[in-house]
């Protein structure tokens, strides 16, 4: 008797262990890619001219348009504006297709997409484990919450502050960045400011504010921080937006620096945020007492719109999309951080807005 | 925070009431000064035959025979089955329409590769272009009150002013006819494409009235095809619909020495604006403009002796305009309402005098325009205001040379002053060669022109830029007209126009732009129109051929050397017809070379060529003393499948049948 009971214990426990337990995702900042990189390019605007290409670091090559040479008689769609990758597949958000395009990351292959509805904008992803995440809705003024295995939206719309575009998660609170849209809707509620939303009751526990324009926000984990980068509006052609750290038990703000800073990125030690200030790339030592912007190197071409930022841990490398002036294909620059003064450079396609290692 | 100025009767009275007092003014100041010349001066009229208000066309205006002129008559307003201006102008070399699709679909003038806001539109010699945008919509100008339209290609800001730097296009309304009539058009066709117009004259002892009623509508819902997702779909346009009532009205006196002439035009339009056709979206897929305008324009001419005239014109317009669009949630919550009402009043006297063949003009201007709207800056609050100034001189001599050849030569200079968009000097240089008893004439011109900034580059919210200055264009023209063969002509003009600080939309992310003075911009061409009536007028023909090539000069640009977008390399319109017995068989084609349609000049943002062929057949006949036309047309007769802006679907065969009746 006792035989079966062992028996019926083991099948018990290989039947329950078919359903795997979600894990979290790699963080963006630490995932060390040591095949490659994907540059999603933007297009323009109406253009219907999103492109994603990939750069081998083995040899040492870019192929443009990946995702349309991958996928005959396919394309991105209007305006991409995000790209996560969780193992062999990729998430693209077409933001005016109203589409979460889904790739196999090693082939390039479509394996299908999520549609939202017409009135829809999907802008940024946030993942908070290997299937589920939560993406910003920029005109629908909202967040959506996504079976990314399934291919399911599972809530279609929770409402947050205007205009959201940067979405960041950290112990069962989703950090959402409402815009506001710069001028335009500077006066609506909860504009320039970041809402903080706890994801078993879909509350806001807090508001972040006086935050004007805001469009990142980077959840440090390391150091239990959360990074928010701000524009303000384009009116205010006398001031400056800037940099705001956040205690991400607290949530109370700690440091700000005040400076026009954009696509903030953190080192895989994230003891570092790099980011754009000026014409510049900057960064600010998080662990001294009292950090300053330190300016890394310039942008050599004063016309030219340096428009992403990322850092690779593999090879040590701080990854530019140069947007160039928005209307020609762009270029995707590679500064290695013991040797600024060599930079790579690939052609890209208009308007590089996201550089993901995989 | 709302501007119905139609719904708010206060303004409207108040408005109108401005405007008839100008009008009175201009009148009493006219008979004033007529009343202090009357005794001075003698009978004789013929010595100002050109002047605005007398002349059936405007081509003998002092000017405009140094640069490459064309015409459109009534006839060919007709033969072409004109519903919208922007259908005719496609058949004059160096015209580019940028069509937007559709009967509702915004048609935007391109001359010689200049943009919109560089071509000046006018009616009866007063420009109406738009001081918000700088531009005039093709599609909304009621076409039936036209009876004839000039086009003058080429910079020319000393007689024309601001905006002169592709070219004139000016509307005479005022009809031919020496008796009263009274005339009704009909036509209906695919998509519930329909356009009726009713126009009469009425000639008393005293004055002549024209007044024209004209009505177009349209679904707008044709079909076309996309590839979404790597599927070939059909799709039909949505919310392409529209609606346009125009009503004109105008009083002209009788030519004697003392001419005027008072024109009233009432506008208002309903339409959806859907936009691009991306993959799985049509952008403001619900959007809708409504407008409403009024135009009036006033003139009068005094003919002080047999050398001296003195010319006065006014204009009042006022734009009411409301653009909803509900989907664009990052204006408001609620999406976009973009209320504006702008408001233009234009006062110019101009004194002429002329003995033998030497000819002096003074112009002076004055103008006030505003604009109150929801979409400023936040520093410029709800409203601005402009104030213009010019003055402008210009002489003529000819010179004869041997036998009966001369040469005619041309001088000029203008300044402006604009209260918040800087100044401009512009000089002119004209030059002429008729070749006496050779069927030849040369001509060239020089002109330096200028477009002050409109509000909209200036004050838009988180678009404008307070502190543009007007572009500045340099204008060459070269040009040659023969009539070696009879009964046919054929022109043939080369041009250069170089323009700097010119005011581009630079983006500053893929989705938000400003204004800047950035770019330079260089187009050079060759322009040739062949017209030719062979057969006592039994088989007509024109054909109409343009190369140019329009290039960013703009210094340490990166599209530097590249070619502008929407400006085609070659472009060749023709038509044909046949006239037998009472019916007119006719046939016209538009061919469009390809064009990039962004400045880097993407191959994925190429468009492809386009050859679209129009056909159509008509009947004329007499009954019970009634002019009778009926007709049918056919067009885009092969179902051709295009866009003329980028994802922006053009209709495909289109059907329609007419009639007209003359009384």
């Amino acid at each position: 008797m006792k035989k079966y009971y062992i028996l019926i214990a083991a099948l018990f426990i290989l039947a329950v262990s078919c359903v795997k337990q979600p894990s979290e995702p790699i963080d963006d900042n630490t995932n060390i890619g040591e095949t490659g990189a994907f540059i999603l390019c933007e297009g323009l605007f109406k253009m219907d001219n999103s492109t994603l290409d990939r750069l081998d670091f083995s040899s040492n090559s870019i192929i443009n348009d990946y995702y349309g040479k991958s996928n005959s008689g396919l394309r991105l769609g209007d305006l991409s504006s995000d790209i996560v990758i969780i193992g062999n597949r990729t998430y693209i958000t077409v933001s005016s297709s109203h589409t979460i395009e889904v790739m196999e990351t090693s082939t390039g292959k479509s394996l299908g997409r999520i549609i939202y509805s017409q009135s829809s904008n999907p802008r940024k992803i946030c993942m908070i484990n290997d299937s589920i995440g939560y993406v910003t809705d920029l005109m629908r003024n909202s967040i959506s919450k996504v079976n990314f295995k399934s291919l399911t939206i599972i809530i279609d719309s929770l409402p947050v502050g205007p205009a959201p575009e940067g979405i960041a998660f950290y112990n069962n609170n989703l950090f959402v960045a409402n815009s506001g849209f710069g001028d335009y809707m500077a006066n609506v509620p909860k504009a320039g400011s970041v809402s903080v939303i706890d994801i078993t009751t879909n509350q806001e526990l807090k508001e972040l504010k006086n935050l004007p324009n805001v469009i990142d926000v980077l959840v440090n984990k390391k150091s239990g921080k959360l990074y928010v980068g701000y524009l303000n509006l384009p009116s205010l052609t006398d001031s400056t937006g800037g940099i705001a750290e956040f205690d991400l038990n607290t949530l109370d703000e700690t440091r700000r620096w005040k400076f026009r800073a954009s696509a903030i990125t953190l080192s895989s030690t994230g003891d570092s945020l790099f980011f754009f200030k000026d014409s510049t790339v900057s960064m600010l030592k998080l662990n001294d007492a009292n950090p300053q912007s330190q300016e890394l190197f310039k942008n050599p071409a004063s016309s030219e719109t340096w428009y992403s930022l990322s850092y690779s841990a593999y090879n040590n490398s701080l990854y530019i999309g140069n947007a160039k002036n928005f209307q020609v294909n762009g270029s995707l620059l590679i500064y290695p951080l013991n040797d600024l003064l060599n930079p790579k450079v690939f052609q890209t396609g208009i308007n590089p807005n996201k550089i993901v290692f995989f | 925070m709302k501007y119905y100025f139609f719904n708010h009767r206060f303004y409207f009275f108040k408005y109108c009431g401005s405007v008839f007092v100008f009008a009175y003014l201009i009148i009493v100041f006219s008979a004033i000064v007529y009343s202090q010349n009357k005794n001075e001066k003698d009978s004789v009229k013929t010595k100002f035959p050109e002047i605005v208000v007398t002349a059936s066309r405007l081509n003998k205006s002092p000017g405009t025979e140094f640069s490459a002129y064309s015409t459109i008559t009534k006839s060919e307003l007709t033969k072409i089955g004109a519903v919208q201006i922007s259908d005719v102008l496609q058949f004059i070399p160096g015209v580019f329409i940028k069509n937007y699709g559709g009967m509702g679909g915004f048609k935007n003038l391109s001359i010689r590769g200049t943009t919109a806001k560089q071509t000046i539109l006018m009616i009866d010699g007063v420009r109406i272009n738009s001081t918000q945008n700088g531009m005039c919509d093709l599609s909304i100008i009621p076409v039936d009150m036209v009876n004839e339209i000039e086009i003058i290609r080429g910079g020319n800001s000393v007689l024309f002013g601001a905006n002169a730097i592709g070219g004139i296009v000016n509307l005479i309304t005022r009809s031919s006819d020496s008796i009263s009539f009274f005339k009704g058009n009909l036509k209906y066709g695919s998509y519930d494409d329909f356009h009726s117009a009713f126009n009469s004259r009425i000639i008393s002892s005293a004055i002549d009235i024209d007044g024209s009623l004209e009505y177009l509508s349209s679904k707008g819902n044709y079909k076309f095809k996309v590839i979404d997702f790597g599927e070939r779909k059909i799709l039909h346009r949505e919310n392409a619909d529209f609606e346009n009532l125009s009503v004109s009205l105008s009083f002209n006196s009788k030519p004697s020495d003392l001419n005027y002439s008072i024109k009233g035009i009432g506008r208002i339009s309903d339409r959806g604006t859907p936009g691009a056709v991306t993959q799985n979206n049509v952008e403001n897929a619900f959007a809708r403009l409504k407008e409403k305008e009024l135009i009036i324009l006033g003139s009068s001419s005094l003919i002080i002796n047999d050398d001296q005239i003195i010319n006065l014109t006014s204009l009042f317009r006022v734009n009411d305009y409301l653009y909803n669009d509900p989907l664009l949630k990052w204006y408001s919550p609620t999406g976009l309402d973009e209320i504006f009402i702008n408001r233009d009043f234009q006062l110019s006297t101009k004194y002429s005098y002329k003995i033998q063949k030497f000819l002096a003009d003074i112009n002076i201007e004055g103008g006030y325009s505003d604009i109150r709207g929801n979409m400023l800056q936040p520093g410029v609050g709800n409203y601005k205001k402009r104030n213009s100034f010019g003055i402008s001189g210009l002489l003529e001599n000819s010179f004869g040379i041997y036998n009966e050849s001369y040469i005619t030569c041309q001088l000029g200079l203008r300044a402006d002053v604009f209260s918040d968009a800087g100044n401009a000097i512009s000089p002119l240089v004209g030059l002429i060669f008729n070749a006496g008893s050779l069927p030849l004439k040369f001509r060239f011109n020089y002109a330096y022109n200028f477009r002050p900034p409109n509000f909209n580059e200036m004050y838009y919210l988180n678009y404008g830029t307070s502190n543009l200055i007007p572009e500045r264009s340099h204008s060459f023209n070269l040009g040659l007209s023969s009539w070696i063969i009879s009964n046919t002509t054929i022109e043939i003009e080369t041009f250069l126009i170089s323009t700097k600080n010119q005011i581009i939309s630079v983006p500053n992310s893929p989705i938000q732009w400003s204004a800047r003075n950035y770019g330079e911009v260089q187009t050079k061409g060759l322009e040739i129109r062949l017209q030719s009536s062979l057969f006592d007028k039994t088989f007509n023909f024109q054909l109409v051929y343009t190369l140019q090539e329009a290039i960013d000069k703009s210094p340490d640009s990166i599209t530097f050397g590249m070619l502008i977008p929407y400006v085609p390399q070659e472009l060749i319109a023709g038509s044909f017809d046949y006239n037998y017995a009472g019916f007119i068989l006719g046939l016209n084609f538009q061919y469009s070379s390809y064009y990039y349609t962004i400045p880097g000049n993407s191959l994925n943002n190429l468009m492809p060529s386009y050859t679209i062929l129009n056909v159509f057949i008509s009947k004329n006949f007499e009954l019970l003393g009634t002019n009778l036309e009926l007709r049918i047309d056919c067009n885009n007769i092969f179902n051709a499948q295009y866009c003329v802006v980028w994802k922006y679907p053009m209709p495909g065969r289109l059907l329609k049948g007419g009639i007209s009746i003359k009384i």
